[in-house]
């Protein structure tokens, strides 16, 4: 039997909310601190382009759940393997932490890596206790979208595409 | 797949999740597995543990491993890649690793294995 997995979205105090109660179905960058359970809350709360200075979509913290029965998940690691800008000016910056802090739409201290976009350069994710149970996640994930009064192209930022990395024994 | 072992030569299902074909070698004290097979992605990658040789499909693929490895063990799993669309949108695919590791002379973890993905392509991994 191989492990399954879910996409786990935390907001609020400490990032000590979590949802949904399965798989996430999108991981959204908005101007609120919320999960995008409808999938179309990001298009009311969109980040708007400032007339000077930069403009951060709240932090968007995630991890990744284990569940099922398994062995052991190693080697947790994430980078972003497809998707370009709407405008080249939009930025994605990434990082991890082992513990959660209430997420901020000021430029973040932990998603300070800019985003990696090749498995080479991928964050690692593994926790430092061992994934051997079901229900066990990784560590945080933290992304945030920087953008710039250089932003000319309104609307959606165009489709971005995360890929997890595990190895399962 | 098949695994090789002093005390008996024990023939597994084709088809076997990785997890428990590793429950399978598990059972064996490692240094008694002598070498094992794979059917990954019907490329068939045998681990000669004995000799610290990897063939794929009958062929010995070069790892350039330049002394024998100490405290050598089995190295099998699956490497899975699940993908997230920022607005929705899930993908999944996974690769097999089969090889093995070892210490070296100077007490370094030493690895080598292959990974096959679903195209069958199979790529040397190394470590040190």
């Amino acid at each position: 039997m191989a492990a399954g997995t879910n996409l786990k979205i935390y907001t609020g105090t400490d990032a000590g909310t979590e949802q949904p109660t399965g798989d996430a179905s999108n991981w959204n960058l908005m101007a609120i601190d919320d999960y995008d359970d409808t999938g179309s809350l990001y298009a009311d709360n969109p980040i708007t382009v400032p007339d000077s200075g930069t403009n951060y979509s709240f932090e968007r913290w995630m991890k990744v759940e284990f569940t099922g029965t398994f062995n052991l998940i190693e080697n947790v690691k994430v980078w972003k393997s497809s998707g370009t800008f709407s405008d080249s000016n939009l930025a994605l910056y990434a990082g991890t932490t082992a513990t959660g802090t209430t997420p901020t739409n000021s430029d973040s201290t932990i998603a300070t890596t800019s985003m990696p976009t090749s498995e080479g350069g991928a964050i690692d994710i593994t926790p430092s206790t061992a994934i051997d149970t079901d229900g066990d996640k990784t560590d945080f994930f933290v992304v945030q979208l920087d953008v710039p009064d250089t932003v000319t192209t309104p609307g959606d930022i165009g489709t971005q595409t995360l890929t997890f990395q595990y190895d399962e024994s | 797949m098949e695994i090789v072992t002093k005390q008996e030569i024990k023939p597994l299902p084709d088809r076997m999740e990785i997890v428990d074909f590793n429950k399978e070698l598990y059972k064996y004290y490692f240094s008694d597995i002598l070498s094992f097979k794979v059917n990954a992605f019907n490329r068939i990658v045998e681990v000669d543990l004995k000799n610290q040789k990897i063939h794929v499909d009958g062929e010995e693929t070069p790892i350039e491993l330049t002394e024998s490895l100490k405290y050598i063990k089995w190295v099998s799993f699956k490497r899975n890649f699940i993908s997230y669309g920022v607005s929705g949108g899930k993908t999944y695919e996974y690769k097999i690793g089969v090889g093995f590791q070892g210490q070296d002379s100077k007490g370094d973890n030493i690895q080598r294995f292959i990974m096959v993905d679903k195209e069958g392509k199979a790529t040397l991994f190394k470590k040190k």
